[in-house]
């Protein structure tokens, strides 16, 4: 009897910590968003950007005029994001709003869409691109990385042919349902650049992960 | 059979500055007013509350919105250089200006060839993304008319001077109005660009007996929204190769801190023994 008892007293402190340590690691690697407040505040423009020369100069907005008799002159369409840090490059196609109401993407991760509602490179307001950070046919794509850029990582996407260079400020991940898309998408305030893809645990179920993985970035004036 | 959309004279333009800066600003609260001159052949001059607003103001002719305080206004239509006292083509006293609205009034015919005043107030509610508002006004002497969009009826049986508007998808439309009922093209086809976010407002006007019936249109942006989501994945790879290295993770965690106590206690073990 003593000598099993021995044994069983060492096996059973080796499993408790081994269970505890497990869960102390289950709980850290957890799948968490940031601060969905900090998120927001960013999409929108109001922090998150180093005081630039731009920037800091007061914002003199002109009055909204209501009636539009001829559409403004709008900027060609953007037709390639690239991504040094990624080592990716990916074709950016016009997109809109699917049937469900959510914006439409382009069925190969490889691709990302433009929200042609929005503004574009030069506009005021954000241009949204968005690539599937994967698909159930062709796997993972480029945007998979997306939540690895640093602040101060470049964009560059390319409308008409020209080049508009963007500085990474942040990365943030926000649940779906806490993310403010009237920010993500807004078509006013402070030039921007959001690359938007999915991210943290993905729900089989609905076949949709739960979390947006949004890139803010800001032109670089040249 | 045009679609007009002239916008106003310098003249005008500036008589209406004038008319803004004489009464008190509330600009948060403040009403916008368009007027659109829907009457064939007669040029007139346009007063509110005995003040010249427009003056040499001819058919067709659609203002930039005006930010006015709301109020009572008295509206008078008269011949051009009529005076503030000069007859009346039409008039309406205490038209009802509510802060913050869109409005357009307008000058136009009845059903039965007279001229009156209507103010419409303009949809400027939120628009689902991806959509357009499309609003049609029956503002001519003519009978009850259907509006159709690319050959399909839209809006039916639509009188003077009431209105009909939908939520489309964005996009070009070939829209033409046709006698209520029937086949009989009575104006257009006209093409027209639905943008998204807007509301598209067309107006009919003018005179069927007088074989002048014409279209106006008027677009008011900024309705737009957000769209509901960016659904931007659906394989769940990715998920999945996170979710393994997590798991490795903590397998290797757990086992560690389990050998460490297990090789601690046995080496306490031997030492008791």
């Amino acid at each position: 009897m003593s000598t099993h008892r021995a044994p069983r007293g060492r096996v059973g402190p080796a499993l408790l910590a081994a269970v505890l340590v497990g869960v102390v690691l289950l709980w850290l690697t957890r799948p968490v968003g940031d601060d969905p407040a900090v998120v927001n505040a960013a999409v929108a423009g109001e922090g998150g950007s180093p005081p630039s020369p731009s920037a800091a100069a007061p914002v003199v907005q002109a009055a909204p005029t209501p009636t539009t008799p001829e559409a403004t002159e709008t900027p060609g369409p953007p037709t390639r994001l690239a991504i040094p840090a990624l080592a990716a490059t990916l074709p950016v196609t016009p997109v809109g709003v699917s049937e469900q109401g959510a914006m439409e993407i382009p069925d190969d991760p490889r691709t990302a869409g433009w929200y042609r509602y929005g503004p574009g490179p030069g506009e005021a307001g954000a241009t949204v691109l968005t690539a599937h950070v994967d698909s159930r046919e062709r796997g993972p794509g480029p945007l998979a990385g997306l939540r690895t850029l640093d602040s101060g990582d470049e964009l560059t996407v390319t409308a008409d042919g020209q080049p508009h260079r963007y500085r990474v400020l942040e990365v943030y991940t926000a649940g779906k349902d806490e993310l403010d898309l009237d920010a993500v998408f807004r078509r006013d305030g402070r030039e921007a650049l959001h690359v938007v893809t999915c991210g943290g645990a993905f729900d089989a179920a609905t076949g949709h992960y739960e979390d947006n993985v949004v890139a803010v970035a800001e032109p670089i004036s040249e | 059979m045009s679609v007009t959309t002239r916008t106003l004279g310098a003249t005008a333009a500036m008589a209406l500055v004038g008319l803004a800066s004489a009464v008190p600003a509330h600009a948060a609260e403040d009403a916008h007013v368009s007027i659109l001159h829907g009457v064939p052949d007669a040029t007139v001059d346009v007063y509110v509350n005995g003040e010249a607003l427009l003056e040499d103001f001819e058919p067709g002719t659609l203002t930039d919105p005006q930010m006015l305080p709301e109020g009572e206004y008295d509206l008078k239509v008269t011949a051009p250089d009529a005076g503030a006292d000069g007859d009346a083509i039409v008039e309406a006293m205490d038209v009802a200006v509510p802060a913050g609205a869109n409005i357009t009034v307008v000058a136009h015919l009845d059903a039965d060839g007279e001229p009156t005043l209507t103010p419409f107030v303009n949809d400027t509610s939120e628009i689902e993304a991806g959509k357009a508002r499309l609003t049609v006004r029956h503002t001519a002497a003519a009978p009850a008319v259907d509006v159709r969009a690319n050959g399909e009826v839209a809006f039916s049986g639509l009188t003077n001077p009431n209105e009909e508007s939908a939520d489309l998808p964005s996009g070009s439309i070939s829209a033409d109005v046709v006698l209520a009922g029937t086949d009989t093209v009575a104006l257009g086809p006209a093409d027209l660009d639905l943008a998204e976010g807007s509301n598209t407002i067309v107006y009919a006007w003018g005179s069927a007996e007088d074989e002048n019936l014409k279209l106006a249109t008027q677009s008011i942006s900024g309705m737009h929204s957000a769209p509901d989501g960016v659904p931007s994945g659906d394989g769940g790879q990715v998920a999945a190769a996170d979710q393994a290295g997590r798991y490795a993770l903590v397998t290797l965690g757990a086992l560690a801190a389990g050998g460490l106590v297990l090789a601690g206690s046995r080496r306490t073990a031997r030492q008791r023994s």
